[in-house]
């Protein structure tokens, strides 16, 4: 291989640890073996973050929303957005391959695989709960289908500083 | 001595009449339900169930006019398309674990003859399903009658449905095979002109925009196709089994060129997300992960895989042919 390949390649390398830090990415799995990334878990101010999901059932409908963290257990809420059926808005979104007929233009499909990719907005607030005090997460839940399947909830803690 | 062959002759004779006066081949099943007698000519609903179900094949149901020659199956365009029944279920079919329910009605249309149980004489016929067709141990006829009609039953015309699979009209009842996440393409026209609705009957599959899509790779799916109905046509329902089948996951990544001393990232995932791994057959060419660095030389040759997953999707492999220029 010419030196010049190698040179190239290290360079790549480096871009390539410089623009994605690997000590930042935050991953949370559940027992189904679905997962959630998001690039960093602390903020100190509102923020769009890329939630990536992947290894998930497409038959489950599943809600993605920045939530006050429920005690073990317990259904995730208040969520940013609420349960979003209406689709509208970043706070939270609806993943559904199959939903019910009102929830086909509202749903977003997942990808094949069982995979999605939303940008999902982080605020210090949950509703009247402030994120500063009380711990919040991106959340994964079961849709309102399958609201009380507690198999479905992934978390990934955020802290606001 | 005399007495015993006395009383083997008279347990012959009895033996012999009774086989005389019984089929040839009695069904071995049970169907229990309310009796078949004095029926409502506008439909009445049968919930039933059957015993000692048989274990060769499953079991279809129909709704037919008696055949004109005793012992002969009743004409099949007559017959009605009442139910399916299997041991298990799945692929579309009933349980025979659980309640078999139809409807009788006086009037119904078949594909190519209309026909009027108040006049005609009509039963409920069982018999052994396409696995087992030719075999008639199973068949058993069971006469209808229905009521007087106390106001005239006003005949409206059967709506039929006729729905392709990518381009292959599909058949009540008859599974088809779809992968995992396959392209599909769902048309369906009814006779009458009305509009037909399709849905997926299951969670594994999802129907939208004239596509079925599985959502998983093993199991089963059903598609259903209905009608309204209006003053002039019944409404219309048919459903359409399939079994589902692991997918096949693709690596966009076809023979490039590219220059000499220089690199080229290649897809990291299938279009089902799974990772690939890149081998090279020459040392013109070396594969980092999903860098391509490519040196001096003519060409090499790639070698793309991913794995599969069990029960959704199967390994992927693909060779790429790289010219160096």
């Amino acid at each position: 291989m010419a030196r010049g390949i190698k040179l190239i390649a290290i360079a790549t390398a480096l871009v390539v640890a410089l623009i994605s830090p690997a000590h930042a990415a935050v991953t949370a799995k559940n027992i189904n073996g679905s997962s959630i990334s998001i690039g960093k878990s602390s903020f100190s101010k509102p923020s769009q973050v890329i939630v990536t999901g992947r290894g998930f059932d497409e038959t489950v409908g599943i809600y993605l929303a920045l939530c006050v963290m429920p005690k073990k257990g317990q259904l995730p809420t208040p969520c940013g957005g609420g349960v979003n059926k209406a689709g509208l808005g970043e706070s939270s979104y609806w993943i559904s391959s199959n939903p019910p007929p009102y929830g086909q233009s509202l749903a977003i499909e997942y990808l094949p695989g069982g995979r999605f990719s939303q940008k999902v907005s982080i605020t210090p607030r949950v509703g009247k709960f402030d994120c500063r005090k009380v711990q919040c997460a991106i959340t994964v839940r079961a849709d309102h289908i399958r609201e009380s399947d507690r198999s479905r909830d992934i978390f990934i803690p955020i802290k606001f500083k | 001595m005399k007495k015993f062959i006395r009383s083997i002759t008279a347990l012959g004779i009895a033996i012999a009449a009774t086989m005389a006066a019984s089929p040839a081949h009695a069904e071995s099943f049970t169907w229990s339900s309310r009796p078949f007698t004095n029926l409502d000519p506008a439909g009445t609903p049968i919930t039933g169930s059957i015993t000692n179900f048989p274990t060769k094949s499953g079991l279809y149901i129909f709704q037919c006019v008696k055949a004109k020659v005793a012992g002969e199956r009743p004409a099949s365009d007559t017959c009605f398309d009442l139910a399916w029944v299997t041991a298990n279920g799945g692929q579309g079919s009933t349980s025979a674990k659980d309640p078999i329910s139809f409807t009788l009605k006086a009037q119904y249309s078949t594909a190519t003859k209309s026909v009027d149980c108040s006049i005609e004489e009509c039963g409920v016929f069982f018999r052994y399903d396409r696995s087992a067709g030719t075999d008639t141990s199973e068949d058993l006829f069971k006469p209808i009658t229905f009521l007087a009609a106390t106001t005239p039953v006003v005949a409206k015309t059967a709506d039929s449905i006729t729905v392709t699979f990518n381009g292959n009209v599909l058949v009540r009842n008859v599974p088809n095979n779809l992968g995992y996440r396959a392209k599909t393409v769902i048309t369906a026209v009814s006779s009458s002109g009305l509009p037909v609705t399709l849905a997926s009957a299951t969670n594994d599959c999802s129907y939208a925009n004239g596509a079925l899509t599985a959502l998983k790779g093993s199991g089963s799916c059903r598609l259903t196709a209905t009608t309204a109905g209006n003053a002039t046509f019944d409404s219309a329902s048919v459903g359409f089994p399939f079994i589902l089948v692991p997918g096949n996951q693709r690596i966009s990544l076809t023979a490039f060129g590219i220059k000499r001393d220089s690199t080229r990232v290649l897809p990291a995932a299938t279009d089902f997300g799974t990772p690939i791994t890149y081998k090279s057959n020459s040392k013109s060419c070396k594969v980092e992960i999903n860098l391509l660095m490519v040196g001096k030389g003519k060409g090499c040759v790639l070698t793309a895989t991913a794995a599969g997953k069990d029960q959704m999707w199967l390994p992927a492999k693909s060779t790429i042919k790289v010219r160096i220029k």
